[in-house]
């Protein structure tokens, strides 16, 4: 008989805001789960070795020693208004709305992950996320998170502890607004990524492990494929150095979540012809704020 | 000058660049003017007038002296 193996659809995922550097964080029946694509967070250890020469050739485990050790992964999830309720503040270190990046990084976020083993879990510490893409191409909108974290502990969490599953019905494309150009018209687009990424520097000095993450120069980029045009030629391509105001709106029922861009700067790239088909605008453009507006600001509402 | 244009719950939302300012517009008369208060946050203009746009109706009127 085959010895049983866990199966990737008994994992289970609770997250709670972090509320120390020694964070105590509980986890109970009450707290929230999540439902989560993918998830690959987790330990990573780098074994070195001793560039010492030892008349052999063979490697001796006396030449090995632990060099570093990171705790790090993406966490990938269906985009819903629950889901936004619950990272836009990590993401942006923002508390409140509207949202807007922050100059210093919240503590962050604790969570556990049930990986299916009865009574085991894993549990993350002072998450910080790293870098948020937001994309779609295929049947729903997506997030992926570059995940750090400070400590991984192996904790006795049964699956069925780790809350209740907040049931959702994550955003699809059809309910997506991208405005963009001169005239801040809507552009239907093929496929969209907007990566917000905060540049997180390790502090680890003579340790092995990191002792806090630092957050370095942002980043926002959104990259896409317009339709091309006579319209879109006249508003998109050739634009002025300065950028124009874009947006990005998820919109169902009474609830929404609403990127505005303060400049959205598209770079000219003349888009060839491959083919007979429907000719497409790529579009590799920087979101930047002008002096102190902010490049990003972000509403979310979940309320239905 | 560039400016933000939203379309939510059937208004049109034209927010200032510097989301300073936001007006929401039904089928092109404008219906609602919001301003970021003092202290507050530059993008609370816009929240304010993406949530004026969902219930449809003013929560605090801006008066004629704040418009100017």
């Amino acid at each position: 008989m085959a010895t049983a193996s866990v199966m990737g659809h008994e994992g289970k995922w609770s997250f709670a805001a972090s509320n120390a550097a020694a964070s105590t964080t509980t986890f109970s029946g009450s707290t929230l789960s999540y439902a989560v694509v993918s998830d690959t967070v987790g330990l990573k250890d780098t074994l070195g070795y001793s560039r010492g020469l030892r008349g052999i050739r063979g490697q001796v485990v006396e030449g090995s020693r632990k060099t570093s050790t990171d705790i790090s992964g993406t966490i990938v999830f269906e985009v819903s208004p629950k889901w936004l309720d619950l990272m836009i503040p990590y993401i942006t270190s923002d508390i409140t709305t509207p949202f807007v990046f922050q100059e210093t990084l919240t503590n962050g976020f604790d969570y556990i992950r049930y990986d299916g083993i009865a009574g085991k879990s894993r549990r993350y510490n002072n998450c910080q996320i790293n870098q948020a893409t937001l994309s779609f191409n295929g049947e729903f909108v997506t997030m992926s998170l570059d995940v750090v974290a400070l400590t991984e502990t192996e904790v006795t969490y049964a699956g069925a502890a780790l809350g209740t599953d907040i049931t959702w019905e994550p955003y699809i494309p059809a309910e997506l607004v991208f405005a963009a150009g001169s005239a801040s018209a809507t552009r239907n687009v093929e496929s969209l990524t907007l990566t917000m990424n905060n540049n997180l520097q390790a502090r680890r000095r003579m340790k092995l492990a990191p002792q806090c993450y630092l957050p370095g120069i942002r980043t926002i980029t959104l990259a896409t494929d317009a339709e091309w045009g006579s319209v879109a030629e006249a508003e998109m391509y050739g634009q002025i150095e300065d950028g124009y105001a874009a947006s990005l709106t998820l919109t169902r029922e009474s609830m929404n979540s609403v990127l505005t861009f303060n400049a959205l700067q598209i770079p000219d790239r003349t888009p060839g012809i491959t083919g007979p088909d429907e000719m497409l605008y790529p579009i590799q453009g920087f979101i930047r704020g002008t002096g102190v507006t902010a490049d990003v600001s972000w509403t979310n509402d979940s309320t239905n | 000058m560039s400016h933000h244009i939203i379309e939510l719950f059937g208004y049109t939302i034209h927010a200032s660049r510097d989301l300073y300012s936001a007006e929401v517009f039904k089928d092109g008369e404008s219906v609602k003017l919001t301003f970021t208060e003092p202290g507050a946050k530059k993008g609370d203009a816009l929240a304010k007038a993406i949530e004026w746009a969902k219930h449809g109706e003013p929560e605090a009127e801006v008066t004629e002296s704040e418009k100017e």
